[in-house]
């Protein structure tokens, strides 16, 4: 049986572009809307956005900490993005416990920038069983 | 030859093996700026491998300029480990066209030995070409 753990704690972040591309490169990522600056032109967005996986990596970063490797048997994560992540950007998460049955503990995740804008919000939960 | 996005209708599936690094956990850490020290490191972590499971799906395509991701849902079942030949399922769950862009939602199972690793759905979006 896994113990809530009440608090997760919240990580903040500054992402560049250097970073994206990191990131592109690590995750063999094609797409060229995060990394090529002529493409994104062309795109409602017109300037490069920082990968939606990458902005959610905090999350994932938050639960593994407060939870271990029990997050990567057992968790699950529910998302959706809100706004994009134009670079540099600043970015911390907000996860606060919702719920715990028999099943699953579950918690509120949001990720905000540094005005406060919300870049992500969804829920995210520990099976119990 | 690469797949049309705009062409993808529900229920297209395919299937893909795919194999993670043994250091791809790390450069995944070192790219996502983690805290998440080397204690892990045997393992990868549900969202890190839904990271390079994207890459690898949208390899698959004539990527649409302004494609992008709106949803991810993740449900993780088992450890995930590099260096093991995996299986990976897609299936198209949703295509539809709204407001001039065609949205898709790719449903995704990661199997070793028809045991359940992590599934999920990603859900994208791009604006129709004139």
């Amino acid at each position: 049986m896994i113990d809530k753990v009440l608090t997760i704690p919240s990580i903040r972040k500054k992402i560049d572009q250097q970073l994206v591309n990191q990131y592109a490169i690590a995750a063999n990522d094609p797409n060229p809307i995060h990394t090529d600056p002529n493409i994104a032109q062309h795109t409602i967005f017109k300037k490069p956005v920082a990968h939606g996986m990458l902005i959610a990596a905090v999350i994932s970063e938050a639960m593994t900490l407060a939870y271990g490797d029990d997050w990567f048997q057992y968790g699950s994560i529910q998302i959706k993005w809100k706004a994009p992540a134009i670079t540099p950007i600043e970015i911390f998460t907000d996860i606060t416990f919702a719920k715990e049955d028999e099943v699953a503990i579950t918690y509120n995740a949001k990720c905000f920038n540094e005005d406060g804008t919300m870049l992500i919000n969804g829920k995210v939960s520990l099976r119990r069983n | 030859m690469k797949l049309d996005f705009f062409s993808l209708e529900q229920d297209f599936s395919f299937s893909e093996e795919i194999v993670f690094s043994n250091d791809y956990f790390q450069k995944y850490n070192a790219a996502t700026l983690s805290q998440i020290g080397n204690q892990f490191s045997d393992k990868i972590s549900p969202l890190a491998a839904t990271a390079i499971i994207l890459g690898q799906l949208l390899d698959k395509f004539d990527i649409p300029i302004g494609l992008f991701h709106t949803g991810q849902n993740v449900d993780a079942f088992n450890f995930i480990y590099p260096s093991i030949r995996l299986d990976l399922l897609f299936e198209v769950s949703r295509a539809t066209i709204k407001n001039n862009s065609k949205f898709v939602t790719f449903d995704f199972q990661l199997m070793h030995d028809r045991k359940l690793l992590i599934s999920g759905n990603t859900h994208v979006t791009a604006r129709l070409e004139n």
